[in-house]
Parts: structure tokens; sequence; C-alpha cells
């Protein structure tokens, strides 16, 4: 399908695919919600606006390049990835079933549209820098994303991969930060701190902005600063400020609904709420 | 050609890995600020803009190596044996062995092969730990012409690979026409009453082990296991049924052992490995 659609209809589609992700959720009885919900524009936008990708072709080279490091998100990656046309629709119900091509963590050997398997946080990062390198070594106009959970930037391995990215000037290189401030055991400010997020950032040798991340506009925004075939020599790091379980009064900025499967009851509630997004924006 | 001086293992793999990035412009280094240990140096002043850098950060180290494979080239990535397997283990695992991604890797310093470095910096676990792991290659080279029939091999072999190397000052006893093949195990001396097994740099000690044995009236054959995994059940079962009991010799003892024991025919395996199981085999090591 062709992937440009106008900001009022990516933001339709986001809240369409946060209504997908907790049905399928519900469905498997297992998944996380919370970390979905934060991402669902960053990867709407990303996939149906601002990458150059193509569906039919999920290998072609000339691809521009998406890691999803924060594999948990895998509730809304998967409608993401169905939506953009690699594979169909259906399917989205056999989240997390034996046998399925939609494991409870991405597989890039079994889902067309996983650049890599994620799951193990931080390690997504260190292949991002990687595949940079390497496109740029072979003068590849292709850039690279990378979602990042906030939490999950306590990892080493991220700082390690920021460091190689700013030795190299991986000016093709764009990391997403999604601050939705939770993490699976409480807050990211009571479990291990990671502020100043733009300081560290930039001292490790990074451009950075910080965004809405729930704002369409602002996210595409963002995205265009990095052009296809720009030669500036410093990495990109968006940091997309979020809601945890957004969307859903009852899931939002807590972190007990990093990994809780919803009753009958808050299912009915949460269909309600997110429902009401779309009969207001239709 | 044989080369009669000893020298360590690693010199020749850095030789061979430059003259390797000669006839294939997809080859790229990764290295974790060990170059001058592993010797990927030698690529590193050949070929400055194929070799990174990554500094000390060996899980970072196995992750650009794999972004790398993913634009299509052919990453080499090198740290110490117990570095790669140990610190990089869920970067291994992960993003190498289970995403069957197209590098590889490179232990350096297996063994205990090390310059005394202590306990830390031997590394008595890497096959083990690699061996474990799902789709990865697990190959142990025993002198320099071997190694320098490897490292083609495995640039052309399309999936993950681990490669162990050694400190340890090696004299060839395999000549140039030796050609190296991945899962085949090499009949280095046929012989009617035994079969002596190993793999790696201990391969001139089982020659020699064979040649003690010669003198006490014994005919032993000597097959050497470069390929850990895949394993060459054949040729064992083969060599098991001409002499009858085989004696893996460390460190191939520890492993065929536990390779054998998930082979479906772990019962007939138990009947020829009875010197596993007797204090006979810790004798003859």
């Amino acid at each position: 399908m062709e992937n440009k659609l106008t900001i009022k209809e990516l933001e339709r589609t986001a809240w369409e695919l946060r209504l997908t992700a907790l049905k399928m959720v519900f469905h498997a009885k297992s998944g996380h919600l919370g970390g979905s919900f934060s991402a669902a524009e960053i990867l709407t936008t990303l996939y149906l606006h601002s990458a150059v990708l193509d569906s039919n072709n999920p290998d072609w080279s000339a691809r521009d390049r998406i890691y999803i490091s924060k594999g948990h998100c895998a509730p809304i990656y998967y409608p993401v990835l169905a939506k953009f046309g690699y594979f169909p629709e259906e399917e989205l119900f056999t989240l997390r079933k034996m046998g399925s091509r939609l494991q409870g963590h991405p597989d890039r050997n079994k889902l067309p549209g996983v650049e890599m398997s994620s799951g193990p946080l931080g390690l997504g990062a260190s292949v991002a820098v990687g595949t940079a390198l390497g496109l740029r070594r072979q003068k590849s106009d292709s850039r690279v994303y990378c979602l990042l959970g906030d939490g999950e930037t306590q990892e080493g391995i991220v700082w390690e991969a920021a460091m190689t990215a700013s030795k190299y000037g991986l000016g093709n290189l764009v990391f997403i930060l999604d601050y939705n401030r939770y993490q699976l055991s409480g807050s990211v400010e009571s479990i291990q701190p990671i502020e100043p997020v733009t300081d560290k950032w930039k001292s490790f040798g990074w451009r950075t902005v910080s965004i809405n991340g729930h704002s369409v506009r602002e996210i595409a925004e963002a995205f265009s600063i990095v052009k296809r075939g720009d030669t500036v020599n410093l990495p990109l790091m968006i940091i997309a400020n979020t809601v945890k379980g957004k969307g859903v009064s009852f899931m939002e900025n807590t972190s007990t609904w990093h990994g809780k499967i919803p009753s009958d009851t808050e299912m009915v509630l949460a269909i309600k709420e997110i429902s009401a997004h779309l009969t207001h924006k239709s | 050609m044989k080369d009669n001086n000893p020298k360590q293992l690693r010199f020749t793999y850095g030789e061979a890995l430059a003259e390797l990035g000669e006839n294939n412009p997809g080859i790229v280094v990764v290295d974790a600020d060990m170059a001058d240990g592993t010797r990927t140096i030698d690529f590193k002043r050949k070929f400055p803009e194929r070799f990174y850098d990554v500094g000390i950060a060996e899980q970072n180290l196995v992750g650009v190596g794999v972004g790398l494979s993913l634009t299509g080239l052919i990453p080499f990535i090198n740290t110490f044996a117990w570095l790669i397997s140990w610190r990089a283990g869920d970067s291994v695992r992960t993003l190498v062995a289970y995403a069957k991604t197209n590098v590889k890797l490179v232990g350096g310093y297996g063994g205990f092969s090390g310059p005394m470095d202590g306990a830390t910096h031997e590394s008595i676990a890497d096959i083990s730990v690699m061996r474990s792991l799902p789709g990865l290659a697990v190959i142990s080279a025993s002198d320099h012409e071997q190694v320098k029939s490897i490292l083609p091999v495995i640039a052309d072999y399309d999936g993950p690979v681990y490669l162990r190397l050694s400190r340890a000052e090696v004299i060839d006893f395999h000549d140039s026409t030796q050609q190296f093949k991945l899962g085949r195990g090499i009949l280095i001396k046929d012989g009617n009453d035994i079969t002596l097994i190993g793999t790696g740099t201990i391969m001139s000690r089982v020659l020699k082990a064979a040649s003690v044995l010669q003198s006490e009236g014994i005919n032993a054959a000597v097959v050497e296991i470069p390929t850990i995994k895949p394993l060459d059940k054949e040729l064992i079962i083969t060599m098991a049924g001409k002499t009858g009991s085989p004696v893996p010799l460390l460190p191939a003892r520890k492993t065929i052992l536990s390779a054998v024991s998930v082979l479906p025919l772990q019962k007939y395996c138990q009947k020829i490995f009875p010197y596993l199981l007797s204090e006979q085999a810790y004798a003859i090591v």
C-alpha cells in the first residue's frame, strides 16, 4: 500500500491500531499493552508516512531500516506491519499462539517486515549502529531508525552503541526514545533515573529533539529532520514524550499495565474509551 | 608448505584475514580494542576503511557486526574467546544464533593458551557455550595451514560461525594441500587397534600420543574434528566400528561426550564410548 497517509488519517489509524492491539492481547491473554499504547503514533507515522519502504518487497535494498529494540511492544508493532501490508491482518489474532509467526517478541525469521528479532533490551541499538555503518560504507541513501524504551536505556549496551554512533558520525541514524516514564515495576525515576536525558545524549555526541510523542504532526516533523542521503555527521535522538497506556484512562501513567491483561469489565471500558477517539475524529 | 618453526596461530590468522580481505571486498572486520592480540591489526593496516573498532564493549561489538551483516557485508567479529562467549553471550545468542545472521565470530586465546593471565583470562568454556546455541557452526582450528584453509570457507558459508583460535605456538602437521570442509572430520592417520579423536591445537600432541602407542605395538588411528558442530558422526561411528572404543582427548573428550548424548544413536554411542565412563580415558589424556 501507499505509505503516505495524511496527518488526519495517521491520527485515526493510530487509534484503530491501538484498538486492534487491545483486542489481540485480550485474545492472547498475554502481552504488553502499556508500552504498546505509548508507541502507537510513533510507529504509525514511521511506517505509514515517513519511512521509505515497500511492503511487496520487504528486502528491497534501498529501503529505510526500522529496528524495534523494545520488542515487547509487539502488540502495536504487528498491527502496524499488517496495516502497511507485510502480512494479512487476519493473522494478527494468532499472537503468542504456538506455531504463529507472531511470537511474543518479534522474530525476523518468521514475519516479513521484522528487520531484527528483539526482546532482550538494548540489542537493537547496537544493530542499528552497525547497519548505519554498513549502509554508509556502501554509499546507500537509506536511513536507519531504532525505537527504544526509556527503561531500556538503563542497559549498558545502549550507551556503548551511542558512543560508536558518534565516533563514526552516523548522520543516517535516528533513535526514537518512547519516553513514557514507566517500566515494569515502577516509574523510571524510582527504579533507576535516566535524567537528564537530553544532556546525556548531547554529551554522547548526538543531536536531540524533544517532541510530544502522541502528536502525529510533531513526530512527522522530527522524522523529516534526517533526509535520505544527508551528509550531516551527527546521529539524531528524538525524545518522544509519551504516556504509558495512552488512550485508556485506568492504564495511563502507571506501571501496573506494563504486562497486565484486562478483565472482561475492564475490556468493555477500554474498548469504549479508545472507540470514542474514532468517533470524534471520523 | 609446512611451517616447522613454532608460531602462534593468531599470527597466521591475522595474515590470512588480510589476504582474504584482498580477495573479497565484502569482508569487514570488527574488533574491541584487541587488534594487537587478535592480530586483526594486519587487516586494519591494509584496509582501514573496512575495519571498525568499538572499543572495550563486547556486547556492542557483536551487535555492530550483526548490523553490518544485515547490509550484505561479511563481518569477522573478533575478541578473546572468553569475552565473546560470556560478556557478549546474549548478543551472540539473540542476534547471531537465534536470528541466523551471516557473521563470523572469532575467539582468540582459546583454551589455556593465554600468557598466564590468570583464571579469568583462560577460555575453558567457549566451546561448551557456543555449541549449545542452535544453528551456530563451531570450528576449532589446529594449525596454520588449516587456519588459512578455514577462512575462505567460512566467508563463503551463508550462516553464523564461531571459530576458535589459540595463542599457543603450533607446528604445522597439515600441508597446503589439505582442504577444510565444514562439518567434515579428517582421518589423519589410519590404524586398527584404537581411534584417538581430537580437535584444535591439541592435535599435534594427539599425533605424538599415537607414535608413543606405535612404539608400544599399538596401531592407533587419529581423527581430527575441526568442526565441532555440526559433528561428523559418520566418521566417528565408522572408526568406532573399525577399531572399537574411540578415545576423545581433551578438549574433544568433553565435547564429543556432550555431542553424542544428543544423537539419536545415543544407545549405540554408549556402547562405542566405554572409555568415557572409565578411568582409562583420563589415564591416556
